[in-house]
């Protein structure tokens, strides 16, 4: 654990930090320039704002949260449908780096139309990105 | 959500080469069709039938 210097939105999310402590100077102009608040804390590594925010109460950090789907099957024959469970509503879901959509609720399901192999990305604000492959394979395979 | 797993620039010709059986399963279902006369008595002498007969006779179903 170290001491780290910490500059975040007021959404909460982290645009800077430094082990060196700032002066109330930098602190002042940040605020003014940005609307950057300050926060100092003894953190487990370098709080980077890909990883970690602020929490409400704006006295601790929390990191992202992780993706746990489940999948019915990697490898579907064409027009068998995988359904995905287990993902948080507001996820945005793309395949092959194209957005397809946000999810308004807790069901996703795919419909394998064509066979070949499929990148399907998960992300969603404060969550690490998550990437699967989906085989779908020719009928009769 | 349904999403189509799509693949971009699929044609008619990869969706239909999706669904065809495997190689040796089609000429399988023409061998049979031979076998049952649908393709005519000398379709029994063809090249093609001679030698997927000649496998199959060499090795037996068990």
């Amino acid at each position: 654990m170290s001491i780290h210097h910490i500059f975040y939105t007021s959404n909460k999310d982290i645009t800077w930090s430094t082990i060196t402590e700032p002066s109330a100077q930098i602190i002042q102009e940040q605020e003014n320039a940005h609307g950057y608040s300050y926060i100092e804390l003894d953190c487990p590594e370098t709080p980077i704002g890909e990883k970690y925010y602020i929490n409400e109460t704006e006295d601790g950090l929390l990191e992202f949260s992780t993706f746990v789907p489940s999948f019915t099957d990697f490898n579907p024959e064409i027009d068998d449908v995988v359904t995905v469970t287990g993902l948080p509503e507001g996820t945005i879901v793309s395949l092959d780096n194209v957005f397809m959509g946000t999810m308004e609720d807790t069901t996703l399901t795919f419909t394998a139309t064509d066979a070949g192999g499929f990148k399907i990305s998960f992300t969603k604000n404060r969550y690490y990105k998550y990437d699967i492959h989906i085989i779908v394979q020719r009928y009769g395979e | 959500m349904n999403i189509n797993l799509t693949k971009v620039g699929a044609t008619y010709e990869t969706k239909r080469e999706a669904y065809y059986g495997k190689t040796v399963e089609q000429l399988d279902l023409l061998y049979h069709d031979i076998t049952n006369d649908k393709l005519g008595e000398d379709a029994k002498t063809s090249d093609f039938y001679l030698a997927r007969k000649a496998v199959k006779d060499k090795f037996p179903k068990p």
